[in-house]
């Protein structure tokens, strides 16, 4: 599935000390062409317009000016549901529903009327490395790793063609946040499901990213190659975010 | 049928009463003696202004004024009830207002036609307490609902994205959202039916027995009347909530941020 983004721009209202409104600018200009089957990080310092740009892909926000295609077709003309169906996303909190495991992981096949049964919810579980989880289990007697993986098999039980990650890792301790990295990888080659993955953590697009851009104060600064980005970067601006100075 | 007339100089006796509250008030520093004192004044006004207005009504006898001044009472508990929500939100007022008249009108009429069948219908001395009491608890229950699911969407907006993103309608992403609101902004009236005549003898039962009439009978319109207002606060709520979510996605089916 390819996502091209052409000229967008993104701002948002804000209000000011003095309480009067003031425009904030989210995305400046932006344009980028994601690869089907591969995993395209996209780092970038906080507050750098990284979630912006995955909610933009997935309709829960629309740009102010340019346009998004998806396999070619305006983003516009293609309804909210079978686009999200298509291009399913993970939140940076779990934000699971209330209720049990199995009610997470068979809200998607239920909304688009398909047959969920235990057995696939297990091999769901089997993907993100909960195997000897109870699906009766309530969510609340989780913990945050756990529920960050059945967020991402909730997600896969749409059988999506892109998973949107933004920033999946952040409640985690580093050997849950490499284990799920992992698990992203697996998902990407076993799955074939396309990756775009958001995080301001340089290691983490190291790890499993085969592209990457660099987005800063709402602008990409760099783009290409997983390789060349650590290798080569282009910019002053992508140096200084590899040495950590930014 | 015994009844103890009250004279104005009745109400200036009673009146003294609340310099209590109004001394407490400066005594231990609330600072509410201000809101006390207008409070009282309104209370006169409002009041006395609307006994002469049922008076003159209920001189007239004629259909079209006593329904214009239901209609009125409704649009001021549905100003009322947009009036406390801090968010400005177009077109919330027409919903409130219909949601209040919607719930109250159908507990109205179940009652004046088919419960009392009263003759004329629009007899105000039936009609005119009857719709104050549904119209009130209505608003009640509305501005509640919507209050509720405010909070509940502000506090649970990654739960509902989570559902869009999975390609649920607005609608399904926000249901668990929406019965919370409900079960909350009705939950009061159903207390009320759980501790009436418990704790509490509801006004219109005490006004009927000071009025004269036989305790039993008087208990028996007060059932009547605690089942009405829960049906009106019922389908005011639901029919609130079911056309003011809306309100809170965009037509893209986005939850709206800028509302809450």
């Amino acid at each position: 599935m390819k996502i091209t983004i052409q000229n967008v721009w993104k701002t948002k209202s804000i209000e000011a000390d003095n309480g009067k409104l003031r425009e904030l600018k989210l995305l400046s200009d932006i344009n980028i062409e994601f690869c089907g089957s591969c995993i395209q990080a996209i780092l970038g310092p906080s507050g750098s317009g990284k979630t912006t740009l995955l909610r933009l892909i997935n309709k829960l926000d629309s740009p102010d000016k340019g346009h998004i295609l998806i396999d070619d077709v305006p983003i516009n003309s293609i309804p909210p549901r079978q686009l999200r169906k298509d291009i399913g996303m993970v939140f940076q909190v779990p934000a699971l529903f209330r209720g049990t495991i199995f009610n997470n992981l068979s809200f998607g096949p239920i909304l688009y009327k398909k047959e969920f049964n235990t057995e696939q919810a297990k091999r769901l579980l089997k993907i993100v490395g909960l195997n000897d989880i109870d699906l009766s289990r309530d969510i609340d007697s989780l913990s945050v790793g756990q529920q960050q993986r059945i967020s991402f098999a909730r997600s896969l039980a749409n059988e999506p063609r892109v998973l949107l990650l933004d920033e999946p890792t952040s409640a985690l301790d580093p050997s849950a946040a490499n284990n799920l990295l992992d698990l992203i990888k697996k998902i990407n080659k076993e799955m074939g499901v396309s990756i775009i993955l958001v995080s301001h953590i340089m290691e983490h697009a190291q790890r499993i990213a085969d592209f990457i851009c660099l987005l800063v104060e709402g602008r990409i600064v760099e783009n290409g190659t997983a390789s060349s980005f650590f290798k080569q970067p282009q910019t002053g601006i992508a140096q200084k975010f590899i040495r950590g100075e930014l | 049928m015994e009844f103890i007339s009250l004279d104005y100089y009745d109400v200036l006796f009673a009146l003294f009463l609340i310099l209590i509250p109004i001394g407490i008030s400066f005594k231990v520093r609330l600072g509410i003696e201000k809101e006390i004192l207008i409070g009282t004044v309104r209370t006169f006004i409002q009041l006395m202004i609307i006994g002469y207005i049922l008076k003159y009504i209920f001189d007239l006898k004629t259909w079209y004024f006593i329904l214009l001044m239901v209609l009125i009472m409704a649009v001021v508990a549905g100003y009322n009830a947009v009036k406390r929500q801090k968010r400005k939100i177009p077109g919330l007022f027409s919903i409130v207002t219909i949601s209040i008249f919607l719930g109250s009108g159908i507990a109205m009429i179940t009652l004046i036609a088919l419960i009392l069948k009263v003759e004329p219908w629009y007899k105000p001395q039936y009609l005119i307490p009857v719709s104050g009491m549904m119209l009130a608890s209505a608003m009640n229950g509305a501005a509640l609902a919507i209050d509720r699911l405010m909070g509940e969407t502000k506090n649970r907006r990654w739960e509902i994205e989570a559902a869009l993103a999975l390609g649920a309608s607005p609608f399904k992403s926000i249901n668990p959202l929406l019965r919370e609101a409900a079960r909350a902004a009705m939950m009061p009236t159903i207390n009320a039916m759980m501790i009436v005549g418990i704790v509490q003898l509801p006004g219109m039962m005490s006004g009927q027995i000071i009025g004269g009439v036989e305790p039993v009978q008087s208990v028996r319109y007060q059932i009547v009347i605690m089942y009405m207002l829960t049906t009106s606060v019922t389908i005011s709520c639901i029919s609130v909530l079911f056309l003011f979510y809306r309100k809170l996605f965009t037509k893209d089916e986005q939850l709206d941020l800028d509302v809450l």
